[in-house]
């Protein structure tokens, strides 16, 4: 076993003082019977997980998220593979137009592209829905899916894909058989990422958002303005869990195949 | 060329740039059933080039490919009737050994059924079939090599490729190896193009050499041929070992180079027509003899042994002339000199090679 210096126990023991501390305050708040958020918490009960669950606004927004951050992780994920196959080929389009382009996503303030995804729909015409939330997410989902399937592809020996072809496979049992395999936990990676930034994402959503696809975090957005009752926590505490729930899945499915 | 009935592949004024780079250039050779040919040549020759254009990886910019008469130039690889064993071997890391070497069976559709004997016959043909729950990752590069064999083979295919495929391999497995591959594909009856930058590899395994430089065949022909009338100087210095003498045609009835080191007599088939020019001329090791001042050879010259070398039965030497040729001589145990003695050098004229621009005379 190794040993692991003084060091680097305090180093750990400081990330991780960081990372948790938020979280176990909310989490301790989560249980406080009272009306009001208070710091330490007056008690302890349930009370907020189950008045949270008769808050129609609530259970709508998890429904919503669920499905905005799924479509638009997977519908970015479609988009993205053929993207990175064609940027990894090195083409001069591919690489100087089609992918800084797809990665302009990450240079543009959120704010200001919820902004721009607002007017664009109201000059369209079209009306706001899940739709067009899922629309909005989906582009900021790429990049994510994009980066890190990009640089598993770029790992790849070039031989991998000359070895199956010249073996008779066509291009797309070449891919399927042996590229998509080979990018599998890179995907998944990416997509988990993807998820992940739309099922916390309030920036883009906020504008986009109506009293019918409203989304969980603009839900607790909203609700923390009105309201100043421990429920948000326990709503907040809810979400955290779903969000480690899709990274257990996901890891399950990204792992590389043993035996 | 015109006929290409009866060739397994025949490559016809084959040529390829990139950019402004002509990589290959005026490629021609064919082959019969069973024939091994090696591209021989070093890094940048365009032998992995030619190779990848057989494969269908690159096409070509103009001349033809036939494999068994067809044309195939405008054909995808996998449409083309071909096996190929990589440098590193490329076996997918995700698949056991058994799904790598079935894995052409199963591109063309075969039922599981049906691929699994033959996945056994063809693993037993390369001494692998004790290995086939295995992953590639665990097996060593020898194995690993047999499996991509199993998986180029396993196809029929009407040529097999290979490209580099010994190079990551300790000396003493990559001999055996050669042996017995060579002795499986004569066996099976393999038109085999076989790539590498190894001469020894070259001259042992193969029926025919292509000995290619910037983009063009030197010279192609049986190992024995290369090293005994070699056809370019670039074959003569890529072939083996030997000693060049670099001077002038000298006047007189016979012919004659002039260098610093002496006035040496060349083979009659170098004209008087030819006098004043540049010449190379070149000496194998055989060649030369050890003698001494009042020797009977027609040429001679002495020389400070610089160094020699342990070759077995016999001592390789090192000898420097005037400081400015050495000359590479073999010689028996018994007779060996030793470094910084002063010996005699000697040679028949006939023995020498003799080249004008690069171009054997």
């Amino acid at each position: 076993m190794q040993r692991t210096s003084a060091l680097m126990r305090i180093y750990a023991a400081a990330i991780g003082v960081l990372l948790i501390f938020p979280l176990a305050i909310v989490t301790a708040v989560s249980f406080d019977p009272g009306a009001y958020i208070a710091f330490p918490p007056s008690g302890f009960s349930f009370r907020w997980y189950v008045e949270m669950w008769s808050n129609e606004t609530i259970v709508l927004a998890m429904k919503n998220s669920l499905i905005v951050g799924i479509a638009s992780s997977a519908i970015g994920t479609v988009i993205a593979i053929p993207a990175a196959l064609a940027i990894a080929r090195g083409g001069a389009f591919a690489e100087k137009v089609l992918y800084p382009f797809l990665l302009s996503p990450f240079t543009i303030p959120w704010l200001v592209y919820g902004l721009a995804l607002l007017f664009f729909w109201s000059v369209t015409g079209q009306p706001l829905s899940l739709g067009t939330i899922v629309l909005g997410h989906t582009v900021i989902a790429i990049p994510y899916v994009l980066r890190i399937t990009l640089a598993v592809l770029r790992d790849m020996p070039p031989n991998y894909v000359r070895a199956a072809r010249i073996s008779g496979a066509n291009p797309w049992q070449a891919f399927r058989y042996v590229i998509l395999p080979y990018i599998r936990s890179g995907v998944v990676a990416g997509a988990s990422f993807a998820f992940i930034v739309s099922f916390t994402n309030i920036p883009v959503s906020l504008f986009l958002t109506t009293a019918d696809n409203i989304t969980l975090p603009v839900a607790i957005f909203n609700y923390m303005i009105n309201n100043f009752e421990p429920m948000v926590a326990a709503v907040s505490v809810v979400q955290v869990l779903m969000i480690v729930v899709i990274l257990l899945i996901t890891r399950k499915i990204g792992a590389v195949e043993r035996g | 060329m015109a006929n290409s009935a009866g060739y397994d592949l025949q490559l016809d004024s084959v040529s390829k740039s990139f950019g402004p780079v002509r990589v290959v250039s005026d490629v021609s050779f064919a082959l019969s059933k069973g024939e091994f040919l090696a591209l021989l040549g070093p890094s940048g020759c365009g032998k992995t080039t030619t190779l990848s254009m057989v494969a269908g990886f690159e096409r070509p910019d103009s001349g033809s490919i036939a494999i068994r008469a067809k044309r195939v130039e405008a054909l995808p690889p996998e449409r083309r009737d071909i096996g190929m064993v990589f440098q590193n071997y490329a076996l997918f890391p995700h698949m056991s050994v058994a799904a790598n070497i079935g894995f052409g069976l199963k591109m063309r559709g075969l039922a599981k059924a049906e691929i699994e004997p033959r996945v056994r016959d063809v693993a037993a043909l390369v001494k692998v079939d004790h290995l086939l729950a295995r992953q590639p990752r665990e097996l060593s590069g020898g194995q690993q090599q047999r499996i991509a064999l199993a998986r180029a083979l396993i196809v029929e295919p009407a040529i097999l490729l290979l490209d580099e495929p010994f190079g990551a391999l300790d000396r003493q497995l990559r001999e055996d190896l050669q042996v017995e591959v060579r002795s499986l594909l004569r066996r099976l009856e393999i038109t085999t193009v076989f790539v590498t930058h190894d001469q020894d590899e070259a001259l042992s395994m193969s029926d025919r050499i292509a000995v290619m430089s910037g983009g063009r065949i030197e010279q192609i022909a049986s190992p024995r041929t290369l090293y005994e009338a070699p056809a370019t100087r670039n074959v003569a210095a890529f072939i083996g070992k030997g000693t060049f003498l670099a001077g002038h045609v000298g006047g007189g009835d016979a012919p004659t180079i002039k260098t610093p080191i002496g006035e040496f007599r060349l083979p009659p088939q170098v004209k008087a027509a030819q006098s004043g020019g540049e010449l190379d001329c070149f000496l194998r090791p055989e060649g030369i003899h050890l003698t001494d001042a009042t020797g009977a050879w027609p040429n001679r010259v002495a020389g400070s042994v610089a160094a020699t070398t342990f070759l077995g039965d016999r001592q390789q030497i090192v000898v420097d002339v005037q400081d400015s040729v050495r000359f590479l001589v073999k010689v028996e145990q018994s007779r060996a000199p030793r470094v910084g003695d002063t010996v005699w050098l000697g040679w028949d004229e006939k023995d020498a090679a003799v080249f004008q621009d690069g171009q054997r005379l």
